[in-house]
C-alpha cells in the first residue's frame, strides 16, 4: 500500500448515550445522564484516552420523540466550553446551523468559546433541512436545498469576515445578498487564530462549500470505490479554490461494534438491536430509499423498481449524499432479503463494522492508504464503555500500524488536524 | 455585612482568569463554594461583548462548581427558540444554579417581553420529571408531558417544544433590566427579578403591590433594604476580594460536613427564596399525542 506520512484524524461522534438507539437501556439507569456534565466529561475524557482530535456534536433544534431514542439534549457550543474546561487536549466540533443563527452572533460566540477553550473548537456548519425545526423558528417551511446552500456560502463569508476583524483592527464589513454587516468586535483571535471549519453535506452544493472552506469533512461513505472517488474529486475542487494541500481532511463516519472475537461482536450487536422496536430500522432505512418500508416484505429484496426510482437530487428530502453511496452500497445486495439488508444497514447513516479489534484496524488502514479517508467520525455504541474498548484495543494496533498518533503533540485543533498552514480568513 | 445577596459583575480581566482557571482567583472563591449570599455575573461589560456570556458561565460552572451564575441575554441576533436551549443548557451544568439577566438591546418594551415570555414557556414545555429510562418497560420518556408552545405573536412564532428539559430548579431565575415604566410594568408576572438602576423607577416599582410585582435587584442606587440583591461590579482582583469579605452567608442545609458545600450548594432559586416557578402549559396542544410512552 502507498505511503502516508500523515496521522489519522479521529473524531467521535457522541450521541446521546451511544450510537446504538437502544443504548440508554444500557447505562447506569440515571433518567437523567443526559442533562448531567459527568456523563459527557467521562466520554471525552476516554477519547482523550485514545487520542482522538475531537469530539463531535450533530444539531437539530427541534423536539423528536425520545422515545425510543433520546437525542442530545444540550446546546452543542455550550457542551463544548463544559469539555474543553474539563479536559487538557482533545477539541470539540459543535454543530451550528447557517439558516436558523444569525452570522456575528454565531461568529462571536463561537470564537468567544474556541478563545476560552485554548483553539479547541470547531464549527460544523449545516444548513439544517428538517421542517419540526422552520417551525421553531417562525418559518412555515425550511427553504429548499438552493436557497440554504446560497445563504450558507454567504453566512461563512460573513463569520469569516468577523473572525478576521478579530485578528485585526477589529472592524468588519459584509455585503451581499442575505447580509449588510457593518460593524466592529471586541474579541480577538484565539489560540488558534478562529475555530476551525467541518462540513456535513454530501451534495454538490455541500462539497463546493467544504472546497471553499472546511478544514475537515464529515463524508457518508458506504463503499471504498465511491469513497477514493469522491476523496479525489473534494481534494482537486479544494485546490481549484485555493486552499492549502492537506485540506479539508475528510473523515467517513464508521459505526462500530467491537468484540474480543466476531461471535462476541455480533451477540454485543444483537443485544443492542434485541431491545430497539422492530420498525426502527425500517423507518431509518424508508428515508434514504424514500419509500415506505414498513410496506414491504421482510423476506423478499427490496424491489428494483424502488431502487431505480429516478430522484431529483434538489427535492430529495433527506441527504444525497447518503442516497447515492446507498445506492452502490445495495447493488451487491438486491438479491438479500429485506431482513438481511437491514441486518448490514445497523450503522443507521454511515457504515458499520461488527467486529475485532484487529479486523476494525485493518480496515481503517485499508481506507487510510487508499486514500478513500484521512481518517474517521467514529460512531460508537455506548458510551463511555464503547470507546474506552476502542482506546485500550483498537488504538494501539492503529498506532502500531503508524498511522495513529502516539501522544497530543500539538495544543490546538487546528494543529492536531494537520490544517495549520490552512489558516485563511480572506479565503 | 449587607445581608442582601450580591450579584457580582465580572468585568476587566477577571472573566478570561477565572474560566482559565487562575488558582489565585479560583481557590479562594471555591473554598467558600454554597456559604454565601452571592453569585457571579457574565457578559456584563455590555456590548460590543469581549466574550460570550454561555461559553464564559460555562467555564465558570466548571472552574467553581456549586457558585451560581447569571448570564447576561441582549437578544441581538439570537432567536428565543436559541437563547431558551442554551441558558437551559448552561442550568444543567451548573447544576441548576444559573440565572438570565434580560436586556432589551435597543429593542422596544413589548418586544423584549414577548422575547423573554417565549424563552420561559420554552423552558417549561418539557419537564425533567418526564425522562424515566424504564428499562422494564422500554420507556425512556413519558411524552405525554410535553408540550408544544404554539406561540403566536406581534415578532415571534415559536412552535416548541424545546429540545432540552427543564432543570433541578425547573427553570433559570430570571431577571430583566428594566430602564423605562413601559418596561417595569411589562416586568410583573413575566420575570422573577428586575434590576433597577433609577430611582424612580424604583418609586414606580414600590408603588405597585408588593404580592404582584416581582423582587427587586438593586444596580447602584440607595434602597430601603428591600431589594432581595444587589448587582455590583468587580474589576480587580482587590475588588473580588473585598466585595467577597463582605458577602452575607447562604442558608445552609442542616448537618453538612465542610467541604461538601459544592454539591450541596443550593440552586440559584433557593439562594433567592423564590418558588420553583413554572409558566403554565396547560392549555396548549401535547406535542406527541396522549400515549403514555
Amino acid at each position: 500500500m502507498p505511503d502516508r506520512s500523515d496521522h489519522l484524524t479521529l473524531n467521535v461522534n457522541l450521541q446521546a448515550f451511544g450510537q446504538r438507539p437502544s443504548a440508554w437501556q444500557f447505562s447506569t439507569g440515571n433518567p437523567a445522564a443526559l442533562v448531567e456534565p459527568d456523563h459527557w466529561i467521562a466520554s471525552a475524557r476516554a477519547a482523550e484516552r485514545g487520542l482522538l482530535d475531537a469530539v463531535f456534536f450533530a444539531d437539530q433544534p427541534a423536539l423528536h420523540n425520545p422515545n425510543p431514542r433520546p437525542g442530545n439534549p444540550l446546546e452543542p457550543i455550550t457542551l463544548a466550553s463544559l469539555i474543553t474546561s474539563a479536559t487538557d487536549h482533545v477539541g470539540v466540533i459543535g454543530s451550528a446551523s447557517t439558516t436558523y443563527n444569525d452570522p456575528v452572533e454565531l461568529a462571536e460566540r463561537l470564537l468567544s468559546a474556541d478563545a476560552l477553550s485554548g483553539g479547541r473548537l470547531g464549527w460544523n456548519v449545516v444548513t439544517t433541512y428538517n421542517k419540526a425545526v422552520s417551525a421553531n423558528f417562525g418559518l412555515p417551511e425550511a427553504p429548499g436545498r438552493q436557497e440554504r446552500y446560497r445563504r450558507a456560502g454567504e453566512f461563512v463569508d460573513a463569520v469569516k469576515a468577523v473572525w478576521a476583524a478579530a485578528a485585526g483592527d477589529g472592524k468588519y464589513l459584509h455585503h451581499g445578498e442575505f447580509f449588510q454587516l457593518e460593524g466592529t468586535t471586541a474579541l480577538g483571535p484565539s489560540a488558534q487564530g478562529s475555530p476551525v471549519i467541518f462540513q456535513a453535506g454530501g451534495s454538490e452544493q455541500g462539497r463546493d462549500l467544504a472546497a471553499r472552506h472546511a478544514e475537515g469533512v464529515f463524508a457518508v461513505e458506504l463503499t471504498l470505490p465511491r469513497a477514493v472517488e469522491n476523496y479525489a474529486d473534494l481534494k482537486r475542487r479544494a485546490a481549484a479554490a485555493g486552499r492549502h494541500a492537506g485540506v479539508p481532511r475528510i473523515t467517513p463516519g464508521l459505526s462500530l461494534v467491537i468484540g474480543s472475537t466476531v461471535a462476541e461482536a455480533r451477540a454485543r450487536f444483537d443485544e443492542f438491536e434485541a431491545l430497539v422496536p422492530d420498525n426502527y430500522a425500517l423507518r431509518s432505512l424508508s428515508s434514504v430509499i424514500a419509500h415506505d418500508a414498513s410496506t414491504l416484505a421482510l423476506d423478499e429484496p427490496i424491489p428494483a423498481k424502488i431502487l431505480d426510482k429516478p430522484w431529483d437530487p434538489d427535492t430529495h428530502p433527506t441527504s444525497t449524499g447518503y442516497r447515492l453511496t446507498f445506492l452502490d452500497w445495495i447493488q451487491e445486495r438486491r438479491h438479500q432479503s429485506l431482513r438481511e439488508v437491514l441486518r448490514d444497514f445497523g450503522g443507521y447513516g454511515s457504515r458499520i463494522i461488527i467486529g475485532t479489534p484487529e479486523q476494525i484496524a485493518d480496515d481503517m488502514e485499508l481506507w487510510f492508504r487508499s486514500f478513500a479517508a484521512d481518517g474517521f467520525n467514529l460512531m460508537i455504541d455506548q458510551f463511555p464503555d464503547g470507546l474506552h474498548t476502542f482506546a485500550d484495543h483498537v488504538v494501539p494496533l492503529l498506532q502500531r500500524k503508524g498511522i495513529h498518533k502516539r501522544e497530543y503533540g500539538a495544543s490546538t485543533l487546528r494543529d492536531g488536524i494537520g490544517a495549520g498552514l490552512a489558516l485563511d480568513l480572506v479565503g | 455585612m449587607t445581608g442582601t445577596i450580591q450579584l457580582l459583575a465580572l468585568l476587566g480581566d477577571l472573566p478570561a482568569r477565572l474560566a482559565a482557571g487562575d488558582p489565585d482567583l479560583v481557590r479562594p472563591l471555591a473554598s467558600v463554594t454554597g456559604t454565601l449570599g452571592a453569585a457571579l455575573v457574565a457578559g456584563a461589560e455590555g456590548r460590543p461583548a469581549r466574550h460570550d456570556p454561555a461559553a464564559l458561565a460555562t467555564a465558570l460552572s466548571v472552574r467553581l462548581p456549586g457558585w451560581p451564575v447569571v448570564s447576561f441575554s441582549d437578544g441581538r441576533g439570537d432567536h428565543p427558540y436559541n437563547t431558551a436551549r442554551r441558558f437551559l443548557s448552561v442550568d444543567h451544568l451548573s447544576g441548576g444554579r444559573s440565572g438570565v439577566l434580560f436586556q432589551t438591546g435597543g429593542a422596544r418594551a413589548q418586544h423584549t417581553a414577548e422575547r423573554i415570555q417565549v424563552v420561559r414557556a420554552l423552558w417549561n414545555s418539557w419537564p425533567l420529571d418526564s425522562l424515566v429510562a424504564d428499562r422494564d418497560t422500554g420507556v425512556y420518556a413519558h411524552t405525554d408531558e410535553i408540550r408544544e408552545i404554539d406561540h403566536q405573536g406581534a415578532d415571534f412564532r415559536v412552535h416548541g417544544a424545546l429540545n432540552t428539559p427543564s432543570s433541578i430548579q425547573g427553570e433559570p431565575v430570571s431577571l430583566w433590566h428594566v430602564s423605562t415604566a413601559e418596561e417595569l410594568d411589562a416586568a410583573h408576572g413575566l420575570v422573577d427579578l428586575v434590576v433597577l438602576d433609577d430611582p424612580d423607577l424604583l418609586h414606580r416599582w414600590r408603588a405597585s403591590e408588593a404580592e404582584a410585582r416581582p423582587g427587586l435587584v438593586a444596580a447602584g442606587i440607595v434602597h430601603g433594604g428591600e431589594a432581595a440583591a444587589e448587582l455590583v461590579s468587580v474589576s480587580t482582583t482587590a475588588e473580588l476580594f473585598e466585595a467577597v469579605a463582605t458577602l452575607p452567608p447562604a442558608p445552609l442545609p442542616p448537618g453538612l460536613p465542610a467541604g461538601e458545600h459544592g454539591r450541596a450548594a443550593p440552586t440559584l432559586r433557593a439562594l433567592f427564596g423564590l418558588p420553583p416557578r413554572s409558566f403554565d402549559l396547560s392549555s396548549k396542544p401535547l406535542a406527541f399525542g396522549a400515549s403514555r410512552a
